[in-house]
């Protein structure tokens, strides 16, 4: 029972390691590139600790990955290489500027609706190239990833012409009405009441994964789907729904960023966020209890990195290349893979004794 | 006998998985002699075999073959040293003639081209010597499974292998392929060749080996001279505790119609019509045996009968109602379950654990739960119930069933499938590769469903399960119905072999009984 419990471990010590050796990484560049190294690097690793402000910034950054994590968990679930959650988010931003510039409601009524624009225009989003996948065998990745673009260019289409402000040199919307926007929760940050929303939605992500037959089934679809249908299950329809789900979140998650931190529509092109969520997924093992603490170490790495790089002759670009470095080593099996042999084997050895 | 030609010195294996497929297993080979490797599947057959031909590495031991160590060769350098095995899945290139399936990879050459006089007349000289009597020029795609086989033997003689391996080689064929395979294997062991024979049919194993080595859950058990051991102790040594290989049971009280095919007809993706005008019925309390040579049909019936294509013609009436073009939940939820003939691909998700294997069909009941949400403990509680009343041995039901040997994951298969509590059970090929112990378990189960009334429909490659098991037999063939007995007591495998090679055929008002 004792390597039982080890070799559980082994999952989580990888992943440390994987970010241990990143880090490693990241200093030895540092110390090649920078004049005053140590500086940059306290920067880097307890610069976002220095002040209220700058750990909200960390929390601030966290919410939309923590939106996408999810969703890109749900995506996948079910065994498809989805990517249109980053379009997802984009075109839920962009529904829910739509809504909340044409309603003219009392603010708490027109925020939720623009919410739920925002929801149901990233679930519509990610159900197409799996609608696509099932009726027409069209490769999912392969849509998925030029919906994306479809998303951008209509998206931009829509606020162009309809909603741009004459008055901004960009291409930025209209302020939102007064009153339509997630309240600040603490002062000297950014935190807002959309945190609330987040983590609503991580309780439900994963009662949905971990205690309904739905999640039950779309696990059961993605690890054998040849063996879902003979239990009887729908396997178009799941897949479907898993889509819709993840979509719903992705693109909730847009219209939570965009009410949270702006008061108008103002990005100018996909935001990465849900590419950044295939990253989340794969350091929270594909579990929704964990997404808050991978969301929480990439916002952390790049806050840090921000600091570094006003602070010092660091170009933030090196955080690129760190997120870069962290996702290989994590996707890397082989890690300790010598070391989980090793348990297995002893454990094998010690049930042989014991039968 | 005295010198040895192959000598497997303490291997021992452990995969990535935590599986001990071998510990410190001996295996001593004397030259000239048929040598049967005997044990259960899951005993370590396959693995002795694939690192005595390098394709696995082994954790310990050496291995000396003809006078040299060949420890750490490749499987290229094995070969040309002359081991040469004829594996369960034949290695053929469907496409391309038999001679040249034969000289891939060895082709004799004349210039730049090959030299196909040469190639052909190879084939022929060995056809001859070995008495494998196969036209070198004949497609492999319209070969039957014991012409295939006999391709691969001259493939491996063609190499001038000194020691051939045979990995479960008549498990596809039928008794008078069978006995022509052994004539010639007698030939080839009069020629000065040396055969390991994988099996885990005792009397096929009495009938031309004369020695045997049994393996069981990885360990050498012994080995013995066939001359002086009888069939029970071989199956004592399997599995370490007397089984009966014969199955008694009550006689059959068959009740009403249960079941009721006619003309059904499916066409596959090749447009080959796979199941063509097949009518039978089966009653209550019935277990009717499907027997055939694999491949004729039998696996696409089962299929279609629990609603994997949505394109076969006819009717399935099952109580009274039209089973044909129902989804497979509402054929599940009318009382029918299946076992299917491969249980890694189809019956089970390796990659999940027990208790998720268990609940796959039972997910949306509302015994599972607790207002609406899933409960871990109702699910744990009635997983760990099937798991004791199944015999299925784990470590617990999280652990992954990809972990568990054969027998336990087919038990996890027949345990879900039993405990719905069908009134039909389809059960496609449910012992195979199976050990001994976990077989006798699963009959017992059938017979246990036929007399609580229940209706079996079982297919099966084993003759001796179906003779074992069935009351009444149907034999395939092409597709089609080739017989219908309404008592099994009455045929052999003899007769039912005719029937299954097409060389008898019953007329089709007979198949109606």
């Amino acid at each position: 029972m004792k390597t039982k419990s080890k070799l559980s471990y082994v999952e989580a010590l990888r992943t440390c390691v994987a970010i241990g050796v990143s880090l490693l990484i990241v200093c030895i560049i540092v110390f090649i590139i920078s004049d005053a190294p140590i500086l940059a690097l306290s920067d880097f690793l307890f610069g976002p600790l220095t002040s209220i402000r700058r750990f909200g910034n960390v929390i601030e950054a966290s919410v939309p990955l923590m939106f996408t994590g999810l969703a890109v968990i749900l995506l996948q679930r079910a065994g498809l290489f989805n990517l249109a959650m980053e379009g997802a988010f984009f075109i839920g931003s962009v529904a829910a500027t739509a809504v909340s510039l044409s309603l003219n409601l009392p603010p708490l009524l027109t925020l939720t609706c623009a919410l739920a624009a925002g929801a149901v225009a990233g679930g519509i989003t990610c159900a197409i190239p799996t609608v696509l996948k099932v009726k027409c065998e069209a490769n999912v990745l392969v849509t998925s990833l030029m919906l994306n673009y479809i998303c951008l260019y209509f998206g931009m289409y829509v606020i162009v012409n309809f909603f741009q402000d004459p008055k901004m040199n960009s291409n930025y919307s209209y302020k939102f009405g007064k009153g339509v926007e997630l309240g600040k929760l603490f002062s000297k940050t950014r935190i807002n009441s959309g945190i609330l929303i987040c983590i609503a939605c991580i309780i439900i992500v994963w009662l949905l994964l971990n205690k309904t037959s739905f999640g039950y089934k779309i696990t059961m679809v993605g690890k054998n789907p040849k063996m879902a249908k003979y239990s009887g299950m729908n396997i178009g329809k799941l897949v479907i729904g898993s889509s819709i789900v993840g979509g719903m979140i992705a693109g909730l998650g847009g219209a939570v960023d965009l009410f949270g931190m702006y008061q108008r529509f103002q990005y100018s092109g996909l935001t990465g966020y849900g590419w950044d969520g295939i990253l989340i997924a794969i350091v929270a093992r594909q579990k929704a209890q964990y997404v808050p603490f991978a969301a929480l170490f990439l916002a952390y790495m790049r806050t840090g990195a921000d600091i570094m790089s006003r602070n010092s002759d660091i170009p933030s670009e090196m955080i690129k290349i760190i997120q870069a470095i962290v996702i290989v080593l994590i996707s890397a099996q082989a890690i300790l893979s010598g070391y989980k042999k090793k348990l297995i084997v002893q454990e094998a050895r010690e049930s042989e004794q014991g039968a | 006998m005295g010198n040895d030609i192959l000598k497997m010195d303490k291997i021992t294996k452990i995969y990535g998985n935590g599986v001990m497929a071998n510990k410190d297993v001996t295996l001593t080979v004397s030259k000239g002699e048929i040598h049967a490797l005997m044990g259960e599947n899951g005993a370590g057959k396959s693995t002795l075999m694939k690192i005595l031909f390098g394709i696995e590495d082994k954790d310990s031991g050496s291995i000396i073959f003809d006078g040299q160590s060949i420890d750490g060769k490749t499987p290229a350098e094995i070969i040309a040293a002359g081991i040469g095995m004829v594996h369960q899945h034949f290695m053929l290139v469907d496409s391309l003639k038999v001679y040249e399936n034969v000289i891939l990879g060895m082709e004799p050459k004349k210039g730049l081209a090959i030299n196909k006089k040469k190639a052909i007349q190879l084939v022929k000289d060995l056809s001859k010597k070995y008495n494998l009597n196969v036209n070198p020029l004949a497609r492999v795609s319209d070969l039957s499974v014991g012409l295939k086989q006999k391709v691969e033997l001259i493939k491996v003689l063609a190499r001038n292998a000194k020691l051939l391996i045979l990995d479960e080689p008549t498990a596809v064929l039928t008794p008078q392929e069978t006995q022509e395979l052994f004539e010639q294997l007698i030939l080839l062991k009069d020629n000065g060749h040396t055969i390991i024979f994988i099996s885990h049919k005792i009397k096929e194993v009495k009938r031309i080996c004369n020695r045997i080595t049994v393996l069981r859950r990885g360990s050498l058990v012994g080995t013995m001279d066939t001359a002086n051991s009888t069939e029970e102790e071989i199956s004592k040594f399997m599995v370490g505790r007397d089984v009966i290989l014969k199955m008694d049971k009550k006689p059959a009280i068959f009740g009403e119609e249960l079941l009721c095919v006619r003309n059904l007809t499916f066409e596959n993706q090749n447009h080959k019509k796979a199941v063509n005008n097949v009518s039978f019925s089966l009653k209550k309390g019935q277990i009717l045996g499907v027997a055939g040579v694999e491949g004729n049909g039998q696996n696409e019936l089962a299929e279609c009968i629990f609603g994997f294509y949505n394109h076969a013609e006819g009717e399935i009436l099952f109580k009274g109602k039209n089973l044909l073009k129902e989804k497979i939940l509402d054929i599940r939820k009318a009382g029918v379950s299946y076992i299917p003939e491969d249980r890694i691909s189809t019956g089970v998700a390796t990659k999940v654990s027990v208790w998720e294997n268990l609940v796959a069909d039972r997910i949306d009941s509302t015994a599972l739960r607790t207002k609406k949400l899933l409960s871990q403990d109702k699910i744990h509680t009635m997983s760990k119930k099937l798991i004791d009343d199944f015999l299925i041995l784990c470590r617990n039901d999280n652990q992954e069933v990809g972990m568990l040997s054969g027998g336990n994951m087919q038990k996890v298969v027949v345990a879900r499938e039993f405990s719905a509590n069908p009134d039909l059970l389809i059960a496609n090929q449910p012992t195979r590769g199976i050990d001994v112990g976990a077989n006798e378990f699963i009959w017992k189960k059938i017979i246990e469903l036929r007399d609580q009334g229940k209706g079996v429909l079982l297919i099966s490659a084993d003759l001796n399960e179906i003779l074992e098991l069935s009351d009444s037999i149907m034999v395939m063939c092409d597709g089609e119905v080739a017989g219908y007995f309404e008592d099994s007591k009455q045929m052999s495998e003899y007769e039912l072999g005719l029937y299954m090679l097409g060389l008898k055929k019953q007329g089709s008002e007979v198949s109606e009984a």
